[in-house]
């Protein structure tokens, strides 16, 4: 059973025609190939699917697409203020070795920027709580704190010379 | 993953009116977090479509009606963990969402869900029977209202009527001398399933003996429900490490009279027991040449989601 979606994805207007039984996951990997978005655990455990819906970070692989009819998504694809370029978040990632195999990258980052929006001067504590569903097997974290926590720093200096 | 339609309700009318159309087998949507893991597993069994009643209106945000705090079925665990009113009138309710810790599950999964899937580690229930909340629920025949308590049934089983929406929940909020808690054991802190969990309320009177005390533990019976046999051993009583530990000891044997010796019991009645001990310890406080007392039983981690 086929059903039209029409949604905001990254800033874009998508309409798009699916199975009204696929995830919100497979909608951007299989139909839409933004395959930034990872297939982890698929079932709400290890946020490599992470996405942020309507602002707010969810799981993909537990929402379903059509729920998402007049809402608007954001994926790692559309963090950057430029096409091809990162965001300061995804630039702090790199500089501060928190990306080793860069599976839970992407649901890492976009956890990190929900945080951050939420929270412009979280605690490395309240940094640890907004990133408990993304889990990681290669870092054991702190790098990917260090990387919100100096994003956290260098977006309040810069709000500070505005 | 078997094949189904979507249909999104506008309104509550709606919402009942398309669960129940004749010859179509559908399934309420809300968060997702529960169904959309069945469905993967093929465990929902089969369905025609989802009725998504995430977007309607009625069914979401937080309010004081009349004397009676009233949630929407379809809030999010993050709308009660922020809510000032939930924070001053029940803020165990607001803990027990935040120990779900994700923030991508407490963004989508509601109260209304947690307690219509029914899990017996469920975070929410427990807390919800401890206030003796009711359940308003929607039916094609008009509106009823059901006690929590009575609308869990077991395991992934609860009792709405055929064909009814959980719409919303009411309660009487907490007086201001009446102190709550909400305790989780689980084997890790991030994202986890309850062991055992365990909602507590209590009140002193001026004469520092005990007026009331509430204890419901979650993941431990065959359904939450308050141990009213601990409370009555409670009622009237001084605050004591002794009384403490006797209610512990009662209702470890309570749980292991209901649900029979299990692999797990050696282990769970002992940090059952230790937990009800801080519940109570935090809910009734001792008399200050009380408080130096050491547990009788010491479960370091034991997490106090304060």
């Amino acid at each position: 059973m086929n059903i039209q979606i029409d949604f905001t994805l990254n800033g874009r207007a998508v309409s798009i025609d699916a199975p009204a039984h696929v995830t919100l996951l497979r909608l951007l990997r299989d139909y839409l190939n933004l395959t930034g978005t990872k297939e982890g655990c698929a079932i709400g455990e290890c946020g490599a699917c992470s996405v942020l819906l309507d602002g707010r970070v969810v799981n993909s692989c537990l929402v379903l697409a059509p729920q998402v009819s007049g809402r608007d998504v954001m994926t790692v694809e559309g963090l950057a203020p430029v096409e091809g370029a990162m965001s300061d978040l995804q630039a702090a990632f790199v500089k501060y070795g928190a990306v080793q195999c860069g599976y839970c990258t992407p649901g890492l980052v976009i956890a990190g920027e929900a945080l951050l929006r939420d929270n412009h001067f979280p605690t490395r504590d309240e940094i640890n709580d907004g990133i408990a569903g993304n889990l990681c097997r290669c870092t054991g974290y702190q790098q990917i704190v260090d990387a919100i926590e100096q994003t956290a720093r260098q977006r309040a200096a810069a709000q500070v010379k505005e | 993953m078997n094949s189904f339609g979507y249909v999104r309700a506008g309104s509550i009318d709606e919402a009942v009116a398309l669960l129940n159309t004749p010859g179509v087998n559908s399934r309420a949507l809300a968060g997702g977090t529960d169904l959309m893991v069945a469905v993967r597993a093929g465990e929902a069994g089969s369905f025609d479509r989802v009725v998504d009643i995430s977007t309607i209106p009625d069914l979401r945000g937080i309010a004081m009606v009349g004397s009676r705090a009233r949630i929407g079925a379809a809030t999010t665990f993050s709308e009660i963990m922020r809510s000032g009113l939930i924070q001053q009138h029940a803020r165990f309710l607001a803990d027990a969402a935040h120990s779900v810790r994700t923030m991508q599950i407490t963004n989508m999964a509601t109260l209304g869900g947690n307690v219509a899937n029914a899990a017996a580690a469920a975070d929410t229930p427990p807390v919800l029977v401890c206030l003796d909340a009711e359940a308003i629920i929607a039916t094609p025949a008009g509106q009823q209202r059901m006690p929590v308590a009575s609308l869990l049934r077991g395991h992934l089983k609860n009792t709405l009527p055929a064909g009814g929406l959980i719409v919303a929940f009411e309660f009487d909020p907490l007086s201001v001398d009446t102190r709550n808690t909400f305790l989780k054991l689980g084997r890790r802190n991030a994202l986890t399933i309850s062991r055992i969990n365990m909602a507590a309320t209590g009140r002193l009177q001026a004469d520092g003996h005990i007026a009331e005390a509430r204890l419901v533990a979650g993941a431990c019976f065959s359904r939450p429900r308050r141990a009213r046999e601990v409370e009555a051993l409670l009622q009237g009583r001084l605050p004591s490490a002794a009384l403490f530990a006797e209610a512990g000891q009662l209702l470890m044997r309570l749980m292991v009279q209901e649900v029979g010796q299990r692999w797990s019991t050696e282990y769970k009645a002992l940090a059952l027991a230790a937990m009800v001990e801080e519940a109570l310890e935090t809910v009734l406080p001792l008399p200050a040449n009380e408080t130096e007392t050491v547990r009788s039983i010491g479960v370091k981690s034991v997490e106090s989601m304060r």
